[in-house]
């Protein structure tokens, strides 16, 4: 993915962008920053042996660090990175359990809890989180957001409440929503 | 969940009824269980929004309170559930003891995470939890075995509030709270004092009972420390309270402990804290830990310094103070720099004239300048040194380059291997993924490779080491590799190692995580050779050489390795390999190869099943996964009658487990091997014999089965299959129409794969303008989707479109 083309000037504008609302800068986002963060989701994945387990935290952090101390890239603060990073988050676990391959099923479906990214890492189920997340998205993508936030990154609803602007009685309220519709679609 | 939807009618769309459900849903969820059908008719006059709104209370529940009351895990009866997390549930729970009742606070491992290494994370907190005696930590009463295998923690049972809520409730002044926090660093420090750091100290692990007795919880991800006082497994832990060096995955200490406390005194405090508070806060969180608090007790003694008025040790660094503190710090690395080229460098001019007779003494100052300059490495990270300025690796090889490789120890080859495997690491950064990184990173493993290899010639005792070390290049330069466009060939040399790795090592541990690297690259391998077959087709030259080796190992393996002590993992590993290595091998153009390995894979897998293993259905399973693909290779090559005879041994066995284990993953099995048990039949003549075995694939498609989890996408899969079964007689697109129809229904969005299932169901029951409309549907849908999703699942995606375009394409 050319040099050419992603200069971190680009990527700050285009993080910017989306986190002034436009989602639309989310995709080329992903294309600038996916192939690195993916890499140390695979470095970090062996390390984790035997159970190539992810860590989010360790992860985000890692990728956060790389970014940030290479003076690449200036995040204004720190809210509009977790939120990036609980999204690469999500699209990581799917890109694994892609790669993990359906037949490795474990019958039972994912619960949503908040070590959720290196429980369930490469189970195939997390396909059908992405896709019971995607149709919550098209319904409501404040709780999708949170949901990605409160689960994929495992953050605290403290932590979400913060960095989606909301007060902690909401989040508490619109998750517990979210999450229950979310388990019900992965029940059928 | 069907209780959302028990007759089977249209579930209400939610999207209609969004904010209703949310209110409704807050209103009955705050009413007792009794009291909530009630409540909601009160409060909404459409029952099917009631009815869906209770449906989602349910799952709430479910969800949240996975075992119910009253049931007994070991010898403890469940009273009600305390938490929950990812790993496991604390339940309250009692037992009998003589005549008095205990009640416990019951950890038990969930169902999902029932791995090994989750076990093993529980044994050691088991084990940690043992070796500590302090009022402030809670004690571990019992430990065992549930009857269904579940391992369980039976622990002391306190009752008492979160640390932030009890300050809240109590209304507690910063005095009071700093007496707190003194009582939590008195049992940090104990475990400290046991050589066992916490690593995730943060206010909801920590207790305090209504007596104001502090309590910590939580030792699930605490460490041993190393008899070096350091531990650097990666660790899971809470950004808020984790200390940087822990956050990178570097090595922990008592020091990474301090922090957390200090991110802990920093919220009891409050913004009201004083400035002494605030900078003994501030100590704790310095991001050197050499700058924090050297132990939790010197942090306990400067909090009551300033408890009893006295100035603190914490002052505020000056910037001057900084500034000294930096040279010193960098001067001290220069020097460590120097010292070793000087080291390396007069030993290359010693051995250029006398290599032969270089002493030992001096292989083993080039030995501690390298070590040192390794740590140093370690402690400032390896970025620092992969700026051109400080890259003291590119250095130390054009040293040692000079020097006779037979004078470097394995211990030495083993060091510059890890650093230059850092060093490969850090080329591959961010924005500089430009083709001369990804060379320069590639170049650096390779130089690693080349460490361990000959590191590997000298090893005695420490072989192990370096086959682990060599396997995990392998996999480092095999994903560059693909990373930088060489395809998927690139895994191809990672095998060796891993072969190698696989049978050199007789521990369990490290065959359980070679099968799993393995596992995982046929499976990368495997999955891409359904539509890229051709980039396998340049036949791998050690993949052949591989399956020449004495590979039918895994019955004395399995001999060797007791079955119990290894966890299964071992025994496991080997039929797991053959068979894995045989697939690839036979889908790779290699039928004969893969037959042998499969055969062997396959006799294995039917020893373990016939054994007295206490689980043979994973063996059955596998066995017939075996014979399936034998029966692949059979029928690629025409042996009609052969391959009838494999898939029908495979159908059999795959029917003996889905009989037991009614699970969807084995129904599709056992579908698709009647499907494969069929189609040989048709190619024989017999499609009389094939019509019933077709017809019950079919059933099981639509009832069971299968990779589907949602009913849309089971509907969708039936209907495909209804339309492209073999033989023709077992079509049915009327039915195939229906379920098509049916999964676009069921699915909360317009899904573009169903609607193209459903427009050539339509088109084959002449339903032509239908069948259109569909299609055009499906197909601006696809165009909305792909530009965004190509980004990541390009391949599959794209390759999904394309067969879906092509099929309506042939139709018209």
């Amino acid at each position: 993915m050319g040099e050419e083309t992603a200069t971190p000037g680009d990527i700050t504008i285009l993080l910017k962008k989306w986190s002034e609302g436009q989602p639309q800068a989310l995709d080329p986002l992903f294309e600038l920053l996916y192939p690195q963060l993916r890499f140390i989701a695979g470095s970090m994945m062996r390390q984790e042996r035997p159970g190539h387990l992810l860590q989010p935290t360790g992860m985000v952090n890692e990728f956060y660090l790389k970014l940030v101390q290479q003076k690449r890239l200036q995040f204004d603060d720190r809210e509009h990175f977790l939120s990036l990073a609980a999204r690469f988050m999500r699209r990581i676990l799917v890109d694994q359990a892609r790669q993990s391959g359906s037949r490795k099923r474990s019958g039972t479906p994912v619960v949503l809890t908040e070590d959720l990214s290196w429980v369930a890492a490469a189970g195939a189920e997390m396909l059908d989180v992405d896709r019971a997340l995607e149709e919550l998205q098209a319904l409501d993508e404040r709780k999708c957001r949170m949901i990605e936030l409160r689960y994929f990154l495992g953050c605290t609803a403290e932590e979400t409440a913060e960095l989606m602007g909301l007060g902690k009685a909401t989040v508490d309220r619109e998750l517990k929503f979210a999450r229950s519709w979310v388990q019900e679609r992965l029940s059928r | 969940m069907d209780s959302a939807n028990p007759t089977g009618v249209n579930v209400i769309s939610d999207a209609t009824h969004w904010e209703e459900l949310q209110r409704l849903f807050d209103l009955a969820g705050a009413a007792p269980a009794a009291e909530r059908e009630r409540v909601l008719v009160e409060a909404c006059g459409d029952a099917e929004v009631r009815q869906r709104v209770m449906a989602l209370l349910d799952v709430s529940e479910q969800t949240v309170e996975a075992r119910p009351q009253g049931q007994r895990i070991g010898p403890y009866g469940i009273i009600g559930t305390i938490g929950s997390g990812g790993v496991g549930t604390v339940y309250c729970a009692e037992r009998a003891i003589g005549g008095a009742v205990q009640r416990v606070a019951l950890k038990v491992l969930a169902p999902h995470a029932a791995g090994a290494s989750f076990i093993d994370r529980f044994a050691r907190e088991q084990e940690i939890l043992a070796t500590l005696d302090h009022p402030g930590i809670t004690r571990l009463l019992d430990a065992g075995l549930a009857e269904n295998g579940q391992p369980y923690l039976a622990m002391e049972l306190v009752d008492g509030q979160h640390l932030t809520a009890y300050c809240k409730a109590h209304t507690l002044d910063i005095p009071a709270r700093l007496a707190l926090f003194l009582d939590i660093c008195g049992a940090v420090e104990h475990a400290h004092q046991s050589g066992v750091v916490h690593l995730d100290l943060k206010p909801s692990n920590i207790l305090v009972t209504g007596a104001g007795v502090v309590k910590l919880l939580d030792f699930g991800t605490a460490k041993l420390l190393q008899p070096d006082g350091t531990f650097t497994a990666p660790i899971m832990a809470t950004p808020a309270y984790a200390s940087p060096e822990q956050m990178r995955g570097e090595a922990v200490t008592k020091a990474s402990d301090v922090y957390s406390l200090g991110a802990v005194l920093r919220e009891l405090a409050g913004q009201g804290a004083e400035g002494d508070v605030s900078t003994i806060a501030r100590k704790c969180m310095r991001g050197d830990p050499r700058e924090r608090y050297a132990s939790v007790a010197a942090l306990a003694a400067d909090i009551e310094r300033y408890v009893q008025g006295r100035p603190v040790l914490a002052r505020p660094q000056t910037l001057v103070y900084r500034a000294g503190k930096m040279a010193r710090r960098h001067r001290w690395n220069l020097a460590v720099a120097g010292l070793s080229m000087a080291a390396i460098a007069g030993v290359a001019e010693y051995s250029s004239w006398k290599s032969a007779q270089a002493s030992r003494q001096q292989v083993e100052i080039l030995r501690q300048s390298v070590e040192s300059e390794y740590a140093a490495m370690l402690t400032y990270g390896s970025w620092f040194y992969s700026a051109p300025e400080t890259n003291y690796l590119d250095r130390v090889r054009k040293t040692v380059e000079g020097i006779d490789p037979k004078l470097l120890t394995p211990g030495l080859h083993y060091i510059l291997g890890t650093s230059y495997m850092s060093l490969g690491r850090t080329y591959w950064s961010p924005y500089q993924a430009s083709r001369l990184m990804v060379d320069e990173s590639a170049r650096a493993y390779r130089t690693a490779m080349e460490h361990f290899r000959m590191g590997l010639a000298g090893a005695g005792d420490t072989r192990r080491a370096f086959v682990i070390q060599i396997s995990e290049t392998a996999m480092r330069l095999a994903e560059e590799g693909v990373e930088s466009g060489q395809g998927l060939q690139a895994y191809a040399p990672a095998f060796g190692p891993l072969i190698d790795m696989l049978h050199a090592p007789r521990d369990a541990s490290t065959l359980a995580a070679a099968g799993a690297d393995f596992d995982m690259l046929s499976d990368r391998l495997g999955k891409k050779t359904a539509w890229r077959a051709e980039e396998l087709r340049p036949a791998p030259a050690n993949l052949r050489e591989l399956a020449a080796m004495p590979l039918s190992r895994a019955t004395d393996l399995a001999a060797v390795e007791n079955y119990q002590n290894s966890k299964g993992m071992a025994s496991v590993a080997m039929p797991l390999v053959d068979l894995q290595l045989g697939r690839l091998l036979a889908e790779s153009g290699h039928p004969e190869e893969g037959r042998r390995l499969l055969e062997s894979a396959s006799a294995a897998c039917d020893a373990h099943r016939k054994s007295a293993l206490p689980d043979a259905a994973p063996w059955t399973s596998r066995f017939a996964g075996a014979q399936a693909q034998l029966g692949r290779i059979d029928e690629s090559e025409g042996q009609n009658a052969r391959a009838l005879e494999r898939y029908s041994t495979a159908r059999e066995a795959i029917e003996e487990v889905h009989k037991t284990q009614k699970q969807p993953y084995y129904a599709d099995r056992v579908a698709v091997a009647r499907m494969n048990a069929a189609r040989m039949l048709v190619r024989l003549g017999r499609s009389r014999e094939a019509l019933p075995l077709a017809r019950s694939a079919a059933d099981l498609f639509r009832e069971e089965a299968s990779d589907a989890r949602t009913p849309a996408e089971r509907l969708e899969l039936a209907a495909y299959y209804l339309l492209t079964v073999e033989p023709r007689e077992a079509r049915d697109p009327k039915a195939a129409r229906n379920a098509a129809a049916g999964a676009v229904e069921r699915s909360a969005r317009r899904m573009p794969s169903y609607l193209v299932t459903l427009a050539v169901a339509e088109f084959m029951n002449g339903q032509n303008e239908k069948a259109e409309a569909d299609a055009s549907e499906a197909e601006a849908l696809y165009r909305a989707i792909l530009p965004s999703w190509s980004i990541l699942f390009a391949g599959a995606e794209l390759a999904e479109a394309r067969r879906a375009f092509s099929s309506i394409a042939l139709l018209h």
